[in-house]
């Protein structure tokens, strides 16, 4: 399994049609027999008031993502795979300079290799 | 004194900016529907209440106390209201397209409409109603209107803060707040609030306690259905006298189910038992509200989703329209190209009326369905369709007596998961339910196994795999109330009644009668034909055959022989003078 960004531009008109996508990509992704998992997704107010997102997902190809674009009638403007993942460390996160101990600033950003 | 004369009574406090969108529909180029949603026990009713007393000519349709059928609507609403007001609107999910698509384009340009709902309209109604319509959402009151609805209810402004640091201006619950207050004026107020519900039921005599658990079971209370309770449930705060019995807050009523069936499970059993028995005998004569009060009683979660929905429903269902062809059979051909596609298209020209479709919210049909009467498919399309032929074969092993309907649901396909389940697949089954227990005097609902998901869903409805890739249930000779009485008493201490024809036995009342062969023969064609007269000779015909020549008194031995072990409910098998018999319901 490879992570994956999945970019979708103004996919939803309506919060109601992003609250149904949600609801709906369970019983879908369950048809894909374990070849993708849903991650996480962030999603985008656009000026016209349509919704956009880039969704994180763990899958076994890009043909795969297409296939569950398509299963859920959502666009897949562009499909990237992910190369490595930087994560901010919980000493990253609070700290100002000079407050981080030295050792944790060294582990501030943990790169994880998918 | 009703909750719904308290409310009358009691000013509106907290709600002004809501009155005044109301009243924009009188406003030119005003929208001309409005819909109030919130949850429940958050002040719509009253809302309402409110709008109408503005108004000297309203109508006023209360959703849990009409037949949910176009027919009952019209005879609540009328064709031509000036200012229709629709409460509990939840509860008319089934007329929902009718609603959008037939009745509201036939009112005349100067009838206005409220509707109060728990849910908030979906994009179908902002598409069908576009500007309008106007969506008025409804949350818990703003803390200083809180404190005014309590301290009119006599509580201080200290008490009034600490118990609404609990109900957070929800309107029911400052409403009963404020009665537990009256009832008990000693208590501590820091244990009104902490254990309101508590407080207030508890505090109630012993009977009107016991009654309220046995109401809670019920979709309305009747003074047939609870004899010993209805005087003593009518004076509480929360209970409405509607034109089909008392009907009590579902607020109140879920909580107290939920706390007796968390708290004593046995108790709650036996109160749905005693429930299920006096529906079951209100049932031959009760028409849709006993139906309606038996599938309140089901636990099977397709079918009480079907009627009383609990979660919010992202997918519209309606009848196809013609530009929903090519969609429709996108979503065939992508889950069974070839044959199955062209077969369904056939279906489409011979019968458009029976594809149901789920739309999204955006309008985009998601997935379909298709039923029908049996008799209305061609000949020609009956011949081509291998489906058809397997439900011929079993429909000849197995005839279904005159009179009684046989439906076909031949297809349901959603675009992302095929026949597997998902929410809008659920929703059209849900609506296929629905359809299915609608129709009059249905026998048999045919269909096609679609995998072992959704058959699994299906099996404890009673559908059951047949040769050819074919299923079906046979809802019995009582038909659609026969079969959810005995859905609903899967996991109940009842006895349904059931005759074992192999075995000769007939189970009555939890008592088996052991039948002669004869008898049994009788009372099975009997049953086949339940609230039939069946003429003597057909009943001579048709179970000693045609060569008998032992006279006709042999029907009145074996009449007599099951009207004696039949016992008390020997009444059911009536003799129609100088014609023959008829049973009913055993």
């Amino acid at each position: 399994m490879n992570l994956y960004l999945v970019s979708r531009r103004r996919a939803w008109q309506s919060e109601e049609e992003l609250a149904a996508s949600s609801d709906c990509a369970p019983s879908v992704l369950a048809t894909f027999g374990g070849d993708i998992r849903w991650v996480r997704s962030y999603v985008f107010v656009e000026e016209d008031g349509s919704f956009s997102a880039d969704c994180v997902y763990e899958a076994t190809s890009i043909e795969r993502l297409e296939a569950y674009a398509d299963a859920m009638m959502l666009p897949a403007d562009e499909i990237r795979r992910v190369h490595v993942s930087a994560e901010a460390s919980d000493a990253a996160r609070e700290g100002a300079p000079g407050r981080v101990p030295d050792e944790a600033r060294e582990r501030a950003a943990r790169v994880v290799r998918p | 004194m009703s909750f719904g004369a308290l409310l009358a009574r009691r000013p509106l406090v907290g709600r002004d900016a809501e009155l005044a969108a109301l009243r924009t529909l009188h406003a030119p180029g005003g929208p001309l529907v409005a819909v109030v949603h919130g949850v429940a026990g958050t002040g719509k009713s009253a809302l309402l209440r409110a709008f109408a007393n503005e108004h000297d000519c309203v109508t006023a349709v209360d959703g849990r106390a009409i037949e949910p059928t176009p027919q009952g609507f019209m005879a609540a609403a009328g064709e031509d209201p000036r200012l229709l007001i629709i409460d509990t609107f939840e509860r008319l999910r089934l007329l929902d397209d009718w609603l959008r698509h037939t009745y509201f384009p036939s009112l005349p340009d100067h009838t206005r409409i409220v509707i109060a709902t728990r849910e908030k309209p979906g994009a179908v109604w902002r598409a069908t109603f576009g500007e309008y319509l106007h969506v008025i959402g409804l949350g818990p009151l703003a803390p200083a209107d809180a404190h005014a609805v309590l301290e009119q209810h006599g509580l201080d402004a200290q008490q009034a803060a600490e118990v609404n640091c609990f109900v957070r201006g929800h309107p029911l619950s400052l409403q009963l707040a404020a009665s537990a207050r009256r009832e008990h004026p000693d208590a501590v107020i820091p244990i009104v609030t902490q254990e309101l519900a508590a407080l207030y039921l508890d505090g109630l005599d012993a009977p009107t306690r016991a009654a309220l658990d046995h109401a809670c079971v019920l979709r309305r209370v009747t003074r047939s259905l609870l004899p010993d309770g209805y005087d003593l449930l009518e004076a509480l705060p929360f209970v409405e006298l509607t034109p089909e019995g008392l009907v009590i807050h579902d607020a109140v009523r879920e909580a107290v189910s939920a706390l007796l069936r968390a708290s004593d499970p046995v108790r709650h059993r036996t109160v749905r038992a005693t429930a299920w028995r006096r529906i079951r005998a209100e049932m031959p004569h009760g028409g849709w509200a006993s139906v309606a009060d038996m599938i309140a009683l089901v636990e099977e979660p397709l079918v009480r989703e079907a009627f009383f929905p609990t979660a919010v429903q992202h997918y519209a269902v309606e009848a196809a329209r013609p530009s929903d062809r090519d969609a429709i059979l996108a979503i065939v051909a992508r889950h069974q190209p070839g044959a199955v596609t062209a077969l369904i298209a056939d279906w489409w020209d011979a019968v458009p009326d029976a594809f149901r479709v789920a739309r999204n919210p955006r309008g985009i049909v998601v997935a379909f369905s298709v039923l029908t009467d049996l008799k209305r498919v061609p000949q020609g399309l009956f011949m081509r369709d291998p489906l058809c032929q397997a439900w011929r074969e079993h429909l000849r092993a197995h005839p279904v007596p005159k009179g009684q309907r046989v439906l076909a649901a031949r297809l349901a396909l959603a675009h992302g998961t095929g026949s597997a389940p998902s929410p809008c697949f659920s929703a059209l089954l849900r609506d296929v339910e629905r359809a299915s227990l609608q129709t009059g005097l249905v026998r048999r609902i045919y269909s096609a196994q679609g995998g072992d998901a959704t058959d699994a869903q299906l099996e404890p409805l009673g559908y059951l795999p047949i040769a050819g890739g074919a299923t079906v249930c046979d809802l019995g000779p009582e038909s659609v109330p026969g079969w959810l009485s005995a859905l609903a008493a899967r996991d109940l201490p009842v006895h349904a009644t059931s005759l074992d024809a192999d075995a000769r036995e007939l189970t009555l009342e939890g008592r088996t009668i052991a039948l002669t062969k004869l008898e049994c023969d009788v009372l099975r064609y009997l049953r086949d034909r339940e609230g039939q007269v069946v003429p003597r000779g057909v009943l001579l015909r048709d179970v000693w055959g045609y060569e008998w020549d032992g006279g006709a008194n042999a029907v009145d031995v074996a009449v007599c022989g099951l009207r004696r072990k039949l016992e008390d409910r020997a009444k059911a098998l009536e003799t129609v003078r100088g014609v023959g018999f008829r049973l009913s319901s055993l």
